[in-house]
C-alpha cells in the first residue's frame, strides 16, 4: 500500500464499481412502456463513473499529489471494525440490551479507556436510559433477543 | 398582508404547549449533539430522526427546526474552546475563536458567536419567509424539465464546490446517484441495481447514507487516529459578554455575515462552509485591524458565525420553495418529510400551511431559545466535552444502530450501514468529499422521475426538453458551476493564494 499511489488504487476500485453498475444497468428489463427505459439512468451513472475513474487515474499519472495520509493505528482500528461488525450482526438476534451493553464496554476499552468499572456502570445506565426513552417513552420497539423485555 | 397572516397562523401552531415543548427539546438535543466534536448538523438530524417517529408531522418538523438551528449553534462552542471544531462550517470560527480563548477572551468570543447566530438566524428566517413565498409563486409554473434542470444545477454545484479533486467529487456525486437508484423503479415496477438481493428492493434510505458515511466513518476515523488524538481545551474565564468596543466591532460583521450566509446558503450546492470562509475573507479585507486576524480578531468570529447560521436558513429556501435540497443536511430533512409521506415544495404551502408556517414560526422561537441557552448556560454545554472520548464514540455507534433499526426494523439495513461506514472512512481518508454522496442519494430518484416525466411531455425528444427557455437558462447555470472550479484554480494559480483552496474544502453539512 505504501509504495502505491492511493489515487491509482482508488481509480481501479471505482472502475470496478462502475462496471458492476453498468452491468446492473444494462440488464434492467425494459417493460416497453414509457418513453425512457428504467435502464437508462443507472447505465449513464455507471458510464460517467467509469469516466471519473479514468480522469482520476490520468490526474494521478500526470503527477497530481497523492492525498496526505497518516499511518493508521492498526490495532484499535482493526478491533473497532471487527467489534462494530459483530455488534451490528448481533443487534437483532441478541437484542438491543445485551448486544449494546457488551459492545459499549468492549469498544470503550478498544478506544483506550482503562476504567472498566466506570465504563461498565456508565454503559448499563446509558443503555437503560436509551431503552426507557425509546421503548417506554416513544413506543419504538427495539429487538429483545432472548430477554423477556 | 397575506404573509403576516400566514406567519401569525404559524405562530398559533408553534405556540401551543406541545409544540413549544418539541421546539425546546429540539434545540436542547441539537445543541447538545452539535457541541460534540465530529458531529455536524446532517448527522445530528439523522441520529435524532427516530425520536420524532411517534410525533405528528407538525410536531416532528418543529422539533427538526430546533435540532437544525441548535446543531448550528452548538458547533461554534466547540470550535472556540477546543482546537477541533464540531462541524466543518465552524472550522473558520476556530481560526480566531480559539486564539481568543487562549488569550482568556473565550467569553467575548462565545458571546459574539451566540448573539451573531441569533441576529443571523432571525434575519435568515425573515429572508426564508420572503424568498420561499416568492419562489413558491414561480415554482408552480415549473414542469418536470425545469425541476430536472434545477437538480442538475444542485448536483453540479455540489460537485464543483466540494473537495479538492474534481474527479473525486464527480465520483462522490455519482456514487450517491447510484445508491439512490437502487430498488424498485416506481414508474415501471422494475428492480434496478439490486443484483438479486431482495432486501435492496426498498432502496437505500438516505438516513442509512448519513449515518454510515458520517457517524460510523467518524468512529472508525477516531479509532484509526487514536494515538495522534491531541485535544487542548480552553476554559471560559470571566463572564460570557463583550465590552462596548467589542460589541461595536461585531455589529457590522454580524450583518455582513448574515447577508453573505443567507444568499450563499440559498444557492443549491453552496454550503455553510463556503459562506463562512467567504465571510472571513471579506471581514479580513474590510477590517481596520487586519493584523489581528489569525491572532484573535473578534470580527473573524462574528462574521463567519453569523454566516454559517444564516446559511442554515438559506438552505431551507430551495427545500421549502422547490422541494429540492441543496445540501447534505437539507437532503436528510427532505428524507424526513418523505417518511411522513410529505413532499416539500409549492404544493405543501397550500395543502399543509399549518406545517410550513408552523415550522417557520418555530424557527424564530428556536432562535430565541438558543440565545438563552447559549449565553448564560454555555458552561453547561461545555461540560459535555468532559464525556470520556472512548465512551462517547462507542455511544455514537449504539445510537446509530438504534437509528438505523428503527427506520425499517430490518437487520439487513445494519449490514448496509456498516458497509457505508467503511466506504465513508476510506473516502474521508483519501480526500473524497462525502456531502455529494448524501445529496445524490436523495436526488437520484427525483432526477430520474423528472427526466422521464419531462421526456413524456416532449414525446421522447431530449433536445426539445432541454431547449425549453427556462430549462436552457437553468442548465446554463449548471454549466457555469462545472466550469467554476477550473476558473478558481486558474485564479488561485495566478494569484498564488491558498485561501481559495480552503474555500473548496468539503462540506458535509
Amino acid at each position: 500500500m505504501t509504495s502505491r499511489n492511493p489515487d491509482l488504487v482508488g481509480a481501479v476500485l471505482i472502475a470496478v464499481l462502475a462496471l458492476v453498475i453498468i452491468a446492473g444497468g444494462v440488464t434492467t428489463p425494459d417493460p416497453g412502456f414509457g418513453v425512457v427505459s428504467p435502464a437508462v439512468l443507472p447505465t449513464l451513472v455507471g458510464v460517467l463513473m467509469l469516466a471519473s475513474a479514468v480522469w482520476l487515474a490520468v490526474d494521478a499519472l500526470r503527477g497530481a499529489p497523492p492525498p496526505k495520509t497518516e499511518p493508521i493505528d492498526r490495532q484499535p482500528f482493526g478491533y473497532t471494525i471487527v467489534s462494530t461488525a459483530a455488534f451490528l450482526l448481533a443487534f437483532v438476534p441478541l437484542g438491543f440490551i445485551i448486544s449494546a451493553t457488551a459492545f459499549l464496554i468492549a469498544q470503550a476499552r478498544i478506544l483506550g479507556s482503562r476504567h472498566l468499572v466506570r465504563d461498565s456502570i456508565a454503559s448499563v445506565l446509558f443503555i437503560a436510559a436509551l431503552y426507557l426513552l425509546f421503548v417506554q417513552g416513544l413506543t419504538i420497539p427495539l429487538p429483545k433477543g432472548p430477554l423477556p423485555f | 398582508m397575506e404573509l403576516v397572516n400566514s406567519l401569525l397562523g404559524g405562530f398559533a401552531t408553534a405556540l401551543t404547549p406541545a409544540n413549544l415543548l418539541y421546539a425546546g427539546i429540539g434545540v436542547l438535543l441539537g445543541t447538545a449533539i452539535g457541541v460534540l466534536p465530529g458531529i455536524g448538523p446532517a448527522l445530528t438530524i439523522s441520529l435524532l430522526l427516530p425520536l420524532t417517529f411517534s410525533l405528528d408531522p407538525v410536531g416532528a418538523f418543529i422539533m427538526f427546526g430546533g435540532i437544525y438551528y441548535g446543531a448550528m449553534y452548538g458547533g461554534s462552542t466547540t470550535s472556540i474552546l477546543v482546537n477541533a471544531p464540531g462541524e466543518s462550517a465552524s472550522v473558520v470560527t476556530a481560526l480566531d475563536g480559539y486564539q481568543m480563548a487562549k488569550q482568556g477572551r473565550a467569553g467575548a468570543a462565545l458571546a459574539t458567536s451566540a448573539i451573531g447566530s441569533f441576529v443571523a438566524g432571525t434575519l435568515a428566517t425573515i429572508g426564508l419567509m420572503v424568498f420561499a413565498t416568492i419562489l413558491v409563486e414561480q415554482a408552480v409554473k415549473l414542469g418536470p424539465p425545469e425541476l430536472f434542470a434545477i437538480m442538475i444545477v444542485a448536483l453540479s454545484a455540489v460537485t464543483s464546490l466540494s473537495g479538492t479533486s474534481v474527479p473525486k467529487s464527480v465520483f462522490a456525486t455519482l456514487l450517491g446517484l447510484g445508491l439512490g437508484l437502487v430498488g424498485l423503479d416506481n414508474q415501471t415496477g422494475q428492480l434496478r441495481l439490486t443484483f438479486g438481493i431482495n432486501e435492496l428492493e426498498e432502496g437505500i434510505d438516505v438516513v442509512l447514507g448519513a449515518i454510515g458515511l458520517f457517524a460510523l466513518s467518524e468512529v472508525f476515523w477516531y479509532a484509526a487516529t487514536l494515538r495522534s488524538q491531541d485535544e487542548h481545551r480552553e476554559s471560559i474565564k470571566g463572564p460570557v459578554w463583550m465590552t462596548r468596543n467589542e460589541f461595536r466591532r461585531s455589529v457590522p460583521s454580524w450583518l455582513r455575515g448574515s447577508g453573505i450566509g443567507f444568499f450563499i446558503g440559498a444557492l443549491p450546492g453552496a454550503g455553510a462552509t463556503i459562506a463562512s470562509f467567504m465571510s472571513y475573507a471579506i471581514e479580513k479585507r474590510v477590517s481596520k485591524h487586519k493584523a489581528e486576524f489569525g491572532k484573535g480578531a473578534i470580527e473573524g468570529v462574528a462574521g463567519p458565525e453569523a454566516a454559517n447560521n444564516a446559511a442554515a436558513g438559506g438552505h431551507l429556501v430551495p427545500l421549502l420553495g422547490l422541494g429540492i435540497p441543496g445540501s447534505g443536511t437539507t437532503a436528510v430533512m427532505l428524507a424526513a418529510f418523505q417518511i411522513y409521506g410529505l413532499q416539500p415544495g409549492p404544493l405543501l404551502f397550500t395543502t399543509r400551511p399549518d406545517l410550513v408556517w408552523g415550522l417557520i414560526a418555530s424557527l424564530y422561537l428556536a432562535n430565541v431559545m438558543l440565545l438563552v441557552l447559549n449565553l448564560p448556560l454555555v458552561g453547561m454545554w461545555v461540560k459535555l466535552l468532559d464525556i470520556p472520548k472512548p465512551l462517547l464514540f462507542a455511544g455514537i455507534t449504539v445510537i446509530s444502530a438504534i437509528g438505523v433499526y428503527s427506520l425499517n426494523r430490518n437487520a439487513f439495513d445494519l449490514v448496509v450501514v456498516f458497509v457505508l461506514g467503511v466506504i465513508g472512512f476510506l473516502m474521508k481518508r483519501y480526500d473524497y468529499p462525502l456531502g455529494p454522496v448524501i445529496l445524490g442519494i436523495v436526488l437520484g430518484p427525483l432526477i430520474d422521475n423528472n427526466l422521464r416525466r419531462g421526456m413524456i411531455m416532449t414525446d421522447g425528444n431530449f433536445v426539445a426538453m432541454l431547449t425549453r427557455p427556462a430549462t436552457a437558462v437553468i442548465l446554463g447555470i449548471a454549466l457555469l458551476f462545472l466550469v467554476l472550479p477550473f476558473a478558481i484554480r486558474l485564479y488561485g494559480r495566478a494569484r498564488g493564494r491558498t485561501d481559495l483552496a480552503m474555500l473548496t474544502e468539503q462540506d458535509p453539512g
